[in-house]
């Protein structure tokens, strides 16, 4: 088989409530559109109906009609990986992210026409190295029928996002603020020429677009208590129970649609139903019952720059990415907070997978050829008397000389005996295998030697 | 970093320095009576590798035996031994106490002198802590068994340090032999030994320490199965087999019978003394302590006095100047010990049965221990092997000074140190490394994409690695070649190099032939059926020798005993998997030897003079061919059937067709691993044979593409056979003809 790195590849932003993917085949970058809405942006829900999981717009739709058959934000769940009953059966959370995944695969291969067997998918900054959800998104990758799987960094994919105006340039100090649906997430970026250094990273698990809507939905529910309470009373009546889920579902889509229409006017007045009473809401409402959330923000901001010994003052820029990047208090907050020069991505929901798409056509081949400096080299095994020992440690450094019968190496045999590893002939070990404190095993390659004939 | 604040009697706890260390003079050095003969021990590694450094490798080692009762220690410095004494006492065995006074620890002699002051802060064996996993609990703080035993280790050390005038960087500890591999107290003993600032820390068990005791099994061959009967504070019995630096232990069993029989001696003392003894021990505080500490010291002494003087039927002492005697007498101590002493003979058994070795297999059993001095423990070992009390001399080994067998015998496998070498393996002939370098330096593989013995073209991808950063790189091949072995499973960490074996191509290795490593001759050869071993025999059956394929050392060899006729026979493979070999003499007399026992398991008489003998390994029959007698001068053969097993006649017929309605029957075994043909262990490589004007030649093809290897010839004439080791390293071939047969070898 020739290699799969060459071949397009999906980028996929797998976000808390709302996902996108782009498709990278070689110099173009095409976004996959949702088929229903034509949106760029998939609502990361789905929807089990006892025969098909549908992702997406169409779970968003027919959650009205089996809200017990609907889940979203299961991004949360991965860490606890409980089951959550849908309809008729229980679904993992991974189960679910594979559903998403493989829906934006399927949707992605009839644009390209093609099969698509590599994917990058963008993970939170706060998937740390061994976390173990960053292993449970490259097992949903490979279930959803992709051979390769590479993770990101979402606020290093943001900072390849391409920004409005002129281009980040190298060298620069660049704070990222994302505030998406589910996550803040802010990292400390150095620009480089074809690559960005993260310096640091902190995220916040439960600070995102859903935390503003559900307070908006509080707030509705403490100013319409009447009406809402008259609802809730008739809900109730439902033997089913499924009209109570049903009302709180439309609350929080109210409370998102008031939130939508803030970031372009001042002062909303909308209708929850009919023959419900207008409700009202302004801006500088809303900056008030979001104030603490995005306090916390420009805290951990402040938290993630002291860590790293910077000040306010060292930032070139801060780039706000994520639907949060729309909202009027947000921008507010940053500005008063850093004072710094704010820098802005054209459709900031789609920052991260943008940038994603970018990284990956700057962040090099991924064909590695074999070395030609280990031509002529020899591999070093040992018959040990034993089943296995522990490599203690060598007992000369690569690249040193040694005659035939210098001691190599000491190892430890299960019965608790030192035995040394010799030279049988003379040479020179070019390049360890295996480091001290390892288990080794008889044959085991433990180094490559370099015959003194041809050194 | 050297563990600190530790005491050594006669001084005051001190942080080590090395003016501390320089503070005794190397004169002060103690000659041991056993020096000159475990330096004739060593002799042979003296030369014996060299570091590259230029140092030798034989590094000073010190060697600490820590019994439940008391620790001895030498120090092992360029084939020499000098023991380790106690400075306290200037004796060999240093109390195992420990006493956590104000100033540090105290340990030995020193501690057992403070005891009496601060009984509250007294560890009587702090390994037994380690043993079970436990602190101990002191008057008014609790100590981590770990610390307490490393403060002992700590204070050896310095006095060991002392003695060769620097610091020593290995360590040889014995371990209980209840500490089996795996146990994880092994890493605790390591741990402790690290702490004290050794480089290096080797284990060995005491049963494997006690069954190398020059003194106990010197003379014994590699392979001898030794039981050892450890009897001191903690009993145990082991089974053990010899093999120098190699031996191992192979089943153990341990009890507390020691401890158990100071306990009831104790209580017979205080049974005894109610009187007097009982309101020291009552006393509070520390007095009361302090009377139990020397209850116990006295109930012990008088158990070693008895021990010491066989034919005394009595012992007594005082315990105070002012208390009435306590009188121990021979039979109640034996009494008190016959629990143990039947646990002794039932653990015996055991043992031996756990190993599954008869007791007529034991080459020694080794009595050590402070206990074995018990006259009851010998007659137990006795029962338990089914022999009475005039047992064979030889069997029963009592070394003298039981107590130091296990530091005897861990100080001549110290004194191996330097044998215990594995070279490393020839480089294979087929096999070549191919290696990448991992951007970023390291990463996870995630999976190979072409499996064993597969071949590849230039630029596939082998295998795929993701690195720290999650990008997933695709490793590819320079040239064509076949797949050979990965050397690292999926999910594994990988950097900053990842191997793999790969094939050599066709044409350099046609270039350059695998190394023939030697050609042998004899009458017939045989590959075992386990690939291992083979097995020769000349033609007149005088000798038949088991032999290594690597190197050709007899591992085995058998002479049947013939008298003085003249002989022919062979190797055949009975329906067990045994190597058998049948020999028959001009008189027509037939006899199958086991090689494995060297016995004639059957014989039997056919006609004089056999043409042809035949066997079926299968069903383990023999045909012999011979003239009948008296039909004029074309005499028509005649063919006699036999069974292999029992010896008997099963038909005769005179049908020189008869081969055409009984198939199976071969002049030359057809069960052994030499073949016409045969394909390696791992699958990749076929041996065939092909004929050219009577000539064979072996041809060696790569498997998965019939590719041509390499090629051998033999001689006109001969038959040849083919097979490879089982290890796969090695490529044979037999040249046969009835007289005579080579063998051989090439490194593959």
């Amino acid at each position: 088989m020739s290699g799969t790195s060459d071949r397009p590849a999906l980028v996929v932003d797998f976000g808390t409530s709302s996902s996108s993917a782009a498709l990278v085949a070689g110099e173009t970058v095409q976004l996959v559109p949702e088929p229903i809405t034509g949106s760029y942006t998939w609502p990361s829900a789905v929807l089990w109906d006892g025969r098909h999981m549908y992702v997406g717009s169409i779970a968003e739709r027919r959650k009205r009609a089996e809200p017990t058959a609907y889940a979203a934000e299961f991004k949360r769940e991965l860490a606890a990986d409980i089951p959550k009953p849908l309809g008729d059966r229980r679904f993992r959370p991974i189960e679910q992210v594979v559903a998403v995944l493989a829906t934006l695969r399927a949707e992605a291969e009839a644009l390209y026409g093609g099969t698509i067997e590599r994917a990058v998918v963008t993970i939170p900054a706060s998937y740390g190295l061994g976390d173990p959800r960053r292993a449970q998104m490259i097992a949903a990758g490979e279930a959803a029928g992709f051979q390769i799987v590479e993770l990101l960094s979402e606020p290093v994919a943001a900072a390849f996002a391409p920004v409005a105006g002129p281009p980040l340039t190298p060298g620069e100090l660049v704070l990222v603020y994302d505030l998406g649906g589910g996550t803040f997430d802010t990292a400390l970026v150095r620009i480089g020429e074809r690559w960005h250094e993260v310096l640091g990273h902190v995220a916040l698990d439960d600070c995102g677009g859903r935390d503003i809507d559900s307070l908006i939905a509080a707030r509705i529910r403490r100013e319409g208590a009447e009406w809402v309470a008259e609802l809730a009373a008739s809900a109730a009546e439902d033997a089913s129970g499924q009209a109570t889920l049903r009302l709180e579902m439309a609350l929080t889509d109210f409370a998102r649609r008031i939130k939508h229409q803030l970031s372009e006017i001042d002062v909303v007045e909308d209708f929850f139903m009919p023959h419900t009473p207008a409700y009202r809401m302004t801006r500088e409402e809303l900056a008030v019952l979001a104030g603490p959330l995005l306090d916390r923000t420009v805290a951990c901001c402040r938290h993630l720059l002291s860590e790293l010994h910077y000040t306010v003052d060292d930032l070139d820029a801060v780039l706000l990415v994520g639907g949060g990047a729309r909202m009027p208090a947000v921008i507010e907050t940053v500005e008063l907070a850093f004072n710094r020069p704010l820098r802005y991505v054209d459709e900031p929901e789609l920052a991260t997978v943008r940038g994603a798409a970018r990284w990956l056509g700057q962040s090099g081949p991924r064909l590695v050829p074999p070395s030609p400096e280990a031509d002529g080299l020899h591999p070093l095994a040992f018959t040990l008397p034993e089943d296995g020992a522990r490599l203690l440690r060598w007992m000369v450094e690569p690249g040193q000389s040694y005659p035939a019968g210098a001691v190599l190496a000491r190892v430890r045999l299960p019965s608790g005996a030192l035995w040394d590893l010799t030279a049988a002939t003379p040479g020179s070990v070019e390049r360890v295998l295996v480091p001290a404190g390892a288990e080794i095993s008889s044959q085991h390659w433990l180094a490559l030697a370099r015959p003194a004939s041809s050194a | 970093m050297r563990c600190v604040f530790v005491g050594v009697p006669g001084t005051s706890p001190v942080r080590i320095s090395e003016t501390f260390r320089h503070r005794l003079a190397p004169s002060s050095r103690v000659e041991w009576t056993e020096r000159d003969h475990l330096r004739k021990l060593s002799a042979q590694e003296d030369s014996a590798g060299m570091r590259v450094s230029g140092e030798t490798m034989t590094e000073p080692i010190l060697v600490v035996d820590v019994g439940t009762s008391a620790a001895r220690a030498a120090l092992v410095v360029g084939g020499e031994a000098t023991p380790v004494k106690e400075p306290g006492s200037g004796l060999a065995a240093w109390p195992a106490s420990v006493c956590v006074a104000d100033e540090g620890y105290l340990v030995g002699t020193a501690a057992e002198m403070r005891k009496r002051v601060i009984p509250g802060r007294y560890i009587d064996g702090p390994r037994r802590a380690i043993d079970a996993q436990a602190s101990i609990l002191l008057n008014d703080r609790e100590v981590p068994g770990t610390e307490a035993l490393a403060a002992y280790l700590a204070v050896l050390e310095i006095q060991a340090s002392q003695l060769y005038g620097s610091e020593i960087p290995r360590l040889l500890l014995t371990v209980p032999a209840a500490y089996t591999p795996g146990d994880p107290r092994r890493d605790i003993m390591i741990d402790i030994g690290e702490q004290v600032g050794f480089e290096d820390v080797e284990l060995v068990s005491d049963a494997v320490a006690t069954a190398l005791d020059p003194h106990a099994t010197e003379h014994l061959p590699a392979g001898a199965l030794v039981l050892v009967c450890d009897l001191g504070a903690t009993w145990t019995t082991s089974l053990v087999q010899l093999y120098g630096s190699r031996t191992t232990q192979l089943a153990q069993e341990s009890c507390t019978a020691g401890l158990d029989l100071d306990a009831q001696l104790l209580s017979d003392l205080r049974t005894q003394g109610r009187d007097w003894l009982e309101p020291l021990l009552a006393a509070p505080g520390d007095a009361g302590l302090r009377a139990y500490h020397e209850a116990i010291d006295f109930v012990r002494r008088l158990k070693h006095q008895l021990g010491d003087a066989e034919g005394v039927a009595e012992v007594s002492d005082h315990f105070t100047p002012v208390t009435p005697p306590y009188r121990l007498h021979r039979r109640w101590l034996e009494a008190f010990a016959q629990p143990a002493v039947e646990w002794l003979e039932a653990s015996c058994q055991r043992v031996l049965a756990t190993a599954g070795i008869r007791p007529d297999r034991l080459a020694a059993v080794v009595l050590a221990g402070g206990h074995s001095r018990l006259p009851a423990t010998a007659t137990a070992i006795y029962r338990a092997l089914g022999q009475r009390d005039d047992v064979p001399a030889h069997l029963l080994r009592r070394p003298a000074n039981p107590d130091l067998a296990a530091l005897r015998g861990a100080t001549r496998f110290a004194l191996d140190a330097a044998a215990r070498a594995i070279p490393a393996e020839p480089a294979r002939w087929r096999v070549r490394p191919v290696v990448w370098d991992i951007p970023g330096g390291g990463g996870h593989l995630v999976r190979w994409t072409v499996s064993e013995g597969q071949p590849y073209r230039a630029g596939t991808v082998l295998a795929q690695v993701r690195t720290a950063d999650e990008r997933v790189f695709e490793l590819t091949a320079a040239h064509d070649g076949v797949f050979l072995a990965q050397h690292v499973s999926p999910g594994q960490p990988v950097g900053p190099s990842l191997v793999a074996a790969v094939a050599k191509d066709a044409p350099s290795l046609l270039r350059h032939p695998p190394a023939h490593r030697h050609r042998f001759e004899s009458g017939t050869w045989l590959l075992t059926s386990d690939g291992k071993h083979l097995v020769e025999c000349d033609h007149k059956a005088r000798v038949v020798r088991l032999r290594t394929i690597t190197d050709g050392a007899v591992v085995s060899e058998f002479r049947p005993d013939h008298g003085d006729n003249e002989m022919r026979g062979r190797l055949f493979i009975n329906p067990d998997g045994h190597v058998c070999l049948i020999s028959w003499d001009v008189d027509g007399l037939f006899s199958v030897w086991d090689i494995e026992t060297g016995k004639p398991t059957t014989r039997f008489h056919d006609a004089p003079n056999p043409l042809r003998v035949l066997v079926h390994e299968a069903h383990w029959r023999l045909a012999v061919e011979s003239r009948s007698r008296g039909v004029g001068r074309f005499g028509r053969s005649v063919t006699t059937f036999w069974d292999l097993r029992t010896g008997s006649q099963i038909t005769k017929v005179s049908d020189e067709q008869w081969q055409l309605h009984e198939p199976g029957y071969s002049a030359t075994s057809t069960r052994d691993r030499l073949n016409r043909s045969a394909l390696s262990p791992d699958g990749q490589l076929r041996a065939t044979l092909t004929e050219a004007d009577t000539t064979p030649s072996l041809v060696l093809t790569e498997a998965s593409t019939d590719r041509e290897l390499f090629r051998a010839r033999g001689a006109a004439g001969h038959r040849a056979r083919v097979g490879f080791s089982a290890d796969g390293r090695h490529l044979l071939a037999a040249w046969e003809t009835d007289e005579r047969s080579l063998l051989d070898v090439w490194d593959i």
